[in-house]
């Protein structure tokens, strides 16, 4: 499936009324909805990138760049829902990017960590 | 005293709890843009026709000095009246009085018109306008909620119930609308969530007004919780008592038919609405409007999931429920949210005796990474379920394309539809030529000299066979080929031969549909 024809206007800079939506080899010519257009796009995971997994606040930072950890070592805590959560590594390696720091506010699905 | 005097000392006492939470505060209901609780009963229901309980009601708590605290009617108002004659039973809370605010004797009343709505077996309408639970009764307001929600569970199916958002209604209090039928938002005036912009700001770090967060658009447009929006509350109203016209009383009765009407062929002229190529869109309304009565279609959730149209029109006077994939948007497919959308409309309209008319024309599921794991098989399973549970009459027409589980799912046979028609446009196949041609004839395509021109041809040999209804008419398991201008008058036959239905169903507490 893809929608081809991402430029709203045609040749002559009018707003085009109809999109193209491709569906089992066959092109159909059709509207598409604000919520299809905003979809979440699939993103392969990536093993080293850690992700937050719940909106919350930063209390702790375990691990600085340029160290090396094992799978299973604490990464952060941070407090969601007025409880305070652990989080460890999903692998082993060499930290290469710490992106929070103590206090912040982190929302689901930020990234915070990048472990080679 | 004499009787006289005890008259008056009544009519003393019903003026002032009228007034609920006094002239100010109404003067605030009023800044907002609202009508008062009275009112909006008042406006909804035929002239005269509301009577209250009730009035006199005070709520019993005595914690933070609620003792002192006289709270007309304890924030809500119950009673019964009619829509075009037909006897509803209603609430409505009322924000004048401690913000409508929910705490025990609130509760018990609303439960009380429920209980009434329930053995009278007639519909039963909540307008919603509170600021949540009155905290100042702590868990007495918790067990008011819930048993609420006990009742509209146990009246779901029963009676028909329709919840009205008129104000805030959040937190605990928004699974008492979700439980319904029917909801109603207007533009500006509904808010719903779960948490509010303070919660969110708190925990999130982030700002959203209440509008962007559970406006009447986001409920009607992003998450489907509403059913109907209005522009004003008048407006609202109106599209109250249409639908109360539609729908029956209670789950043993059948809508009340109208007049019969024809539809009007010049505006919807049946034949030149679909064009003959697949891949062109049209408006699926137009089809609907052009069979049933006056050409009146009543759409519930337009705003939501519009690649799939329900709604109830009528046919020769009786109320029907339509649904129709949606060639306009998004070539019509079934989607975790269409599905949705049209598997709970199906289960309401078997619940009250509504027979259903489906227009296929749908070139299957919506795939993508993004459906699949949003559950799109879970979801659409919920139409495969609704179709195959109901027993009133159903009857399918295939205007077009009915390819692979979409065509199966659109109230086939194989689901006992009771009457499948196909237009002579149909192509009933499990998938489409392009797809099915690059699949079947793969070798062939690639080891061609000039895999373009095999292809092609192979296109067009899949198309002569297979895209047509001919195939599917010689299994049996179309009942007839037809013209287009012969739909309505087949509609109408096959309601009328579907008047007296047996359908029954092995004994069962009930089935667990995929939700």
């Amino acid at each position: 499936m893809s929608d081809n024809n991402n430029n709203n206007e045609n040749q002559n800079g009018q707003k085009r009324r109809f999109r193209s939506l491709m569906i089992d080899g066959t092109r159909y010519r059709t509207k598409l909805t604000e919520k299809f257009k905003n979809r979440i796009k699939w993103d392969n995971p990536h093993k080293g990138k850690v992700y937050s997994e719940f909106p919350g606040t930063v209390v702790k930072v375990d691990v600085e760049e340029g160290e090396e950890i094992d799978k299973g070592d604490r990464l952060y805590i941070y407090d969601a829902m007025k409880m305070k959560n652990r989080s460890y590594s999903p692998v082993g390696g060499t930290i290469r990017e710490v992106r929070i720091q103590e206090n912040d506010i982190i929302r689901k699905g930020d990234l915070l960590f990048v472990i080679e | 005293m004499s009787l006289k005097r005890k008259i008056l000392e009544l009519q003393k006492k019903r003026e002032k709890v009228l007034k609920g939470g006094g002239d100010k505060a109404i003067e605030k209901q009023v800044a907002m843009g609202k009508m008062t609780a009275r009112e909006r009963i008042v406006t909804l229901l035929d002239e005269n026709s509301f009577h209250e309980y009730d009035l006199f009601v005070e709520h019993e708590a005595r914690d933070f000095d609620m003792d002192k605290k006289v709270l007309h009617g304890d924030g809500v108002i119950i009673g019964t009246g009619t829509i075009y004659g037909a006897p509803i039973c209603v609430y409505a809370q009322d924000f004048t009085v401690a913000g409508g605010s929910l705490g025990l004797m609130h509760a018990r009343k609303i439960g009380k018109i429920m209980d009434h709505a329930m053995k009278m077996r007639v519909p039963l309408i909540g307008i919603n306008d509170s600021g949540g639970a009155r905290i100042q009764e702590g868990v007495n307001s918790l067990a008011g909620y819930g048993e609420i929600f006990y009742r509209n569970t146990v009246a779901s199916g029963v009676i028909p119930q329709i919840s009205v958002i008129l104000g805030p209604c959040a937190g605990g209090a928004v699974y008492s609308p979700a439980l319904t039928d029917f909801v109603f938002v207007v533009d500006k005036i509904s808010k719903m969530f779960i948490t509010g912009p303070g919660v969110i700001k708190t925990v999130l770090g982030e700002e959203i007004t209440m509008e962007e967060l559970g406006g009447a658009k986001v409920h009607s447009e992003q998450t489907g919780n509403a059913h109907f929006y209005a522009e004003s509350e008048v407006e609202c109203f109106n599209q109250i008592k249409k639908l109360v016209s539609f729908i029956p009383w209670n789950n043993n009765q059948k809508a009340k038919p109208m007049e019969p009407k024809e539809p009007r062929t010049d505006e919807y002229p049946i034949s030149e609405i679909v064009p003959g190529n697949p891949k062109e869109p049209y408006d699926i309304r137009d089809v609907i409007r052009a069979v049933n009565d006056d050409s009146d279609f009543f759409e519930i959730q337009e705003r939501w999931a519009k690649n799939v149209v329900i709604g109830f029109g009528r046919i020769n006077g009786d109320t029907v429920g339509f649904v129709g994939n949606q060639p306009l948007i998004l070539a019509g497919v079934l989607d975790v949210d269409s599905s949705d959308k049209a598997a709970r409309f199906i289960r309401f309209c078997n619940a009250f005796n509504i027979p259903l008319v489906t227009f296929v024309d749908l070139p299957g599921y919506l795939p993508g990474v993004d459906q699949e794991h949003a559950g799109v098989i879970r979801h659409g399973a919920k139409v495969l379920y609704a179709y195959s549970e109901a027993t009133v009459p159903k009857i399918t027409f295939i205007l077009r394309k009915a390819y692979g589980g979409g065509y199966i799912a659109m109230n086939s046979r194989h689901l006992n539809a009771d009457f499948v028609f196909a237009w002579p446009g149909a192509e009933i196949a499990v998938m489409g030529p392009e797809g099915a041609a690059n699949i079947i004839f793969r070798r062939e395509i690639q080891n061609a000299d000039d895999p373009e021109k095999v292809r092609k041809q192979k296109i067009k040999e899949y198309k002569q066979k297979f895209a047509n209804p001919y195939v599917a008419a010689a299994k049996g398991y179309v009942d007839s080929v037809i013209e287009p201008q012969e739909t309505r008058k087949l509609l109408t036959h096959a309601l009328e031969v579907s008047k007296n239905k047996v359908d029954k169903r092995p004994n069962k507490k009930h089935g667990i549909p995929p939700f």
